[in-house]
């Protein structure tokens, strides 16, 4: 995993490389043990699934976001375990340990040279957590015995092949579900978020082609079984028009999300902010809102209208003095978010973040009397307050400043709970102090 | 494959554009179709004589209901050559696994029950047109030698030659016969040139087609040699599925960020009653002069963003630019000349709008190098920019002023030609006097009272302002 420069390796991602690092060594001895048992054709076998897997390292399409998740690579890594028999009734006799040593150096070599042709950065955790999945795929379906012998002796007698079918998707599913698994605890670690709603996240977006995948490398296995290795890259064919098809999909989201930043600069541009207000404002709200634990889709939502709030102002004939909104007349400030939520609500895309920017003027006190205030209303007007006080640099003296003008308006104006967010992020990100927060009286 | 929007029907999906001819069937459209369902059940008749009846009837029913599901999504396109079609995959995964009469009951039925809303004929055609490919697909596939080895003596060059090879044989005739029968559909309900439309809708398809006739390989293989079986639909289809509907999600995605960037504009155009709808009417002028001048579809989209952008840039000028009373001066030249500038600089960070941006930038350039931001002249100046200018300029006289009337489309297309050489590109104004030949332009007239609450304004595209400009900065040497 790739760690920021300030920030120390957290204590589950240690373990997370503490668990790769034994399991690896496991499996050497335990490879290096059996490896005179793998069979020749095994042996060309293994080698075509390790160079599908570097290929899948090397292209991978953006798969939503910044996600570890490449279905080539993994559906390979996943399909090598589950591959017993040969045709010509042949066995490839591998061990637990060939298998993750195999994969696990395959993955490596794939990353490594992602980073050699400045395509990416070799990232250990992603490597650590290929060697984890496998790992556990191989135990389930090679190692552990199931009512006396293991899955994979069962199946070479199963004369049914879809009930073969079966017990492999099942190992695969398992192996797929850890595999998000971990990737929500990466994700809870590096973005501070809550670790059950990271999951939820991962699971809804990557959930289809996890499926997917998971059904491919039963497929690979078992047509290997019956055609060789030439089924390895034919039986990929449908996982690859997915993969297109996904990073597509990521593209225009992408896309999407590059526009509304550049529009939220339109009010910088026009003079009418200070320069990065909105992506400032979209910032430290995105991380109030995963440390008040919202989903995706509203972090998504939240993020838009943070940096789109202002847009009202590009009506104004002539710019507020320093474009904070915080500083003006409550009546003016309504005018605004009014002119901004009213050019969003024409598109039905857009129309459910206009009640948010509409409601950045609305008094906290207000919302908690007559009607109920959405979280991310809450969080946006705190976010918002706090840039407009604290300026661009935000830390120190200044927002120790700004965080007493918001306390002093604290219940009426601001949600107590979502400025105790605030003050977390404040203090994990170092701009305040914990003993400033204390003497705050936050 | 493709399928006909009219007649939206089996494999290849027809352009959305298609005219819908007017309700009430024509009896030629009504014998067409006629012919092609009878031909659908005459091909079932003789595969069957020829090449037995299916060998197994669950395969008919499976594939069938797999079949209805897959004809109930619509096609999608995956970049220009690959498209995802799970109906077309089924229907040539019948081939081998239901021979020809099979195949024409699959195709038929897979379509007649699709869950989209169609017109009846359209869903018989479609239907019809089905049943005939897969007929004479499963046909070709039988006399190409084509047949199912049994699991024992499983050889990847036998499944090559008795399985691979006739099945990609078969997929061709039928695409073929496809896209035919689809002109055929053109010619009787809009009378388009058949051979036209089918030579249309077989470029938009390409080499990527093919990949249909891969996964029905795979699905075959997997289905009867390796013996999963029914089964192996979920394997196969399932990814199948899930890239189909994903691509569903992506173009209403894609949709939606072009509404999203049009009303921003729009609603910033609000600010001056002059400009409501300029951007949104200079794109559509753009849309149509484009074909003429050879930009192709996928530059069309990138030229249609850089029209409805080109004038975001006064944003940022707009705060600084003097009140407007009187001719136009120095001080509004200067402060307009910074708009193409400052709109790049706003669009800077969005990378797909990366092919705008040229035409963005230069496009108040004059063909006699006198024009701003950086005085280029000629063929210098990207076409993209030539082409917004023209219709900028057009838009412009063919708009209530508050200093003159809107002018109507032969006197603003006469003022045009009048600055070919000078200010405009002579190509892109004749481009646009025939389109308008094709579809008249009406002017956009700005009601009296509207104009008195808002004021005298300048307007920056007027080419008049363009020739003030040009007078004023006489030096011509390029700035960038």
């Amino acid at each position: 995993m790739r760690l920021g420069p300030h920030r120390h390796p957290s204590r589950r991602s240690q373990a997370l490389l503490a668990t790769a690092g034994l399991t690896a060594a496991a499996a050497v001895v335990h490879a290096a043990l059996n490896v005179r048992e793998v069979s020749p054709v095994g042996w060309g076998v293994a080698v075509v699934y390790a160079v599908t897997i570097v290929v899948g390292e090397l292209w991978r399409v953006n798969v939503l976001g910044t996600r570890d998740f490449t279905p080539i690579a993994l559906a390979a890594g996943l399909a090598m375990p589950m591959t017993t028999q040969l045709p010509g009734g042949e066995f490839t006799n591998y061990s637990v340990g060939y298998v993750v040593v195999v994969v696990g150096l395959a993955t490596l070599f794939g990353q490594w040279l992602r980073q050699l042709y400045s395509m990416g950065h070799l990232v250990i955790g992603q490597v650590a957590s290929r060697v984890i999945v496998v790992a556990l795929a191989a135990v389930l379906y090679r190692g552990l015995p199931v009512a006396g012998q293991p899955l994979a002796d069962w199946a070479v007698d199963w004369p049914l092949r879809w009930l073969t079918a079966l017990a492999m998707i099942a190992v695969a599913l398992v192996a797929m579900f850890v595999k998000l698994l971990l990737m929500a605890v990466q994700h809870s670690i590096n973005k501070h978020a809550l670790l059950w709603q990271s999951l939820v996240d991962e699971v809804g977006a990557v959930g289809p082609l996890a499926l997917a995948t998971a059904s491919t490398a039963a497929v690979i296995a078992l047509a290997v079984s019956a055609l060789g290795q030439i089924a390895i890259p034919l039986f990929l064919a449908p996982l690859l028009l997915l993969q297109l098809a996904v990073g597509r999909q990521s593209a225009v989201r992408d896309a999407q999300r590059q526009t509304i930043r550049s529009l939220s600069r339109l009010t910088d541009q026009g003079g009418f902010t200070t320069p990065g207000h909105g992506a400032r404002v979209a910032d430290l709200a995105l991380a109030m809102g995963r440390d008040l634990g919202l989903s995706e889709r509203d972090l998504v939502d939240l993020e838009y209208a943070a940096l789109l709030h202002d847009l009202g102002q590009v009506a104004l004939r002539r710019p507020i003095p320093g474009g904070a909104t915080t500083t003006t007349a409550p009546l003016d400030q309504r005018r605004i978010a009014h002119t901004g939520a009213s050019i969003l609500a024409r598109t039905a895309e857009l129309s459910r973040l206009s009640q948010v920017v509409a409601a950045q003027s609305v008094p906290y006190h207000y919302g908690r009397d007559v009607v109920d205030l959405p979280l991310q209303c809450r969080i946006l007007k705190v976010s918002n307050a706090f840039d407009d006080l604290a300026g661009p640099t935000g830390r120190g003296q200044t927002a120790r400043r700004a965080l007493d003008r918001i306390r002093l308006n604290l219940g009426y104006e601001y949600d107590p709970l979502v400025v105790r967010s605030l003050s977390r992020v404040l203090v994990r990100d170092g701009r305040v102090t914990p003993a400033d927060i204390v003497q705050l009286d936050l | 494959m493709p399928e006909r929007d009219l007649a939206s029907a089996p494999l290849i999906s027809a352009p959305d554009r298609s005219h819908r001819p007017p309700e009430g069937t024509t009896w030629p459209v009504g014998v067409y179709v006629a012919l092609v369902c009878t031909a659908a059940l005459l091909l079932a008749v003789t595969g069957w004589r020829i090449v037995g009846p299916p060998p197994e009837w669950s395969a008919v029913a499976v594939l069938t209901v797999l079949g209805v599901i897959g004809s109930s999504m619509r096609e999608r396109d995956l970049g220009p050559h690959v498209g995802v079609s799970v109906a077309t995959v089924i229907l040539a995964a019948a081939l081998p696994l239901t021979g020809p009469a099979g195949a024409v009951i699959v195709g038929l039925l897979s379509y007649l029950g699709g869950l989209r809303a169609q017109r009846l004929r359209t869903r018989l055609f479609n239907a019809g047109m089905t049943g005939v490919l897969g007929g004479v697909g499963g046909l070709v596939y039988f006399f190409a030698g084509g047949k199912l080895p049994p699991a024992d003596e499983l050889l990847p060059l036998q499944l090559l030659v008795s399985v691979a090879i006739p099945l990609v044989l078969a997929y061709v005739a039928m695409t073929m016969l496809n896209i035919l029968l689809i002109g055929g559909m053109a010619r009787v309900t809009s009378g388009a040139k058949a051979l036209d439309v089918a030579l249309r809708t077989f470029r938009r398809l390409g080499g990527g087609y093919l990949t249909h006739a891969l996964i029905a390989f795979l699905f075959v293989v997997l289905w009867a040699p390796v013996g999963i079986g029914t089964f192996s639909a979920v394997l196969i289809l399932g990814p199948m599925f899930i890239a189909q509907w994903t691509l569903t999600r992506d173009s209403v995605e894609r949709r939606s960020h072009v509404r999203t960037v049009k009303t921003i504009v729009a609603a910033l155009e609000e600010a001056n009653p002059y400009s409501v709808g300029h951007s949104a009417r200079v794109a559509e002028l753009c849309e149509r002069i484009a074909p003429r001048v050879g930009i192709d579809a996928e530059d069309a989209e990138m030229l249609h963003y850089a029209a409805l952008l080109h004038d975001i840039g006064l944003i940022a000028t707009t705060p600084q630019m003097p009140r407007v009373t009187g001719p136009v001066d120095v001080d509004y030249l200067v402060a307009i000349t910074t708009h193409p500038d400052a709109g790049v600089r706003m669009l800077q960070g969005i990378d797909f709008l990366g092919g705008a941006v040229p035409g963005i930038l230069h496009h108040h350039e004059r063909v006699d190098g006198r024009g701003y931001p950086a005085g280029l002249a000629g063929d210098d100046i990207p076409l993209f920019a030539r082409v917004i200018a023209v219709a900028d300029a057009f838009d412009s006289l063919t708009t209530t002023r508050s200093y003159r009337d809107a002018l109507d489309q032969d006197r603003a297309l006469e003022a045009l030609r009048e600055r070919v050489g000078t200010h405009l590109d002579g190509q892109v104004v004749a481009a646009l006097g025939s389109a308008l030949e094709a579809r008249r332009w009406w002017p956009t007239v700005i009601e009296e009272d509207v104009r008195s609450v808002a004021g005298d304004a300048h307007d920056h595209d007027d080419p008049m302002v363009s020739d003030l400009y040009a007078e004023w900065s006489p030096d011509t040497e390029p700035v960038l």
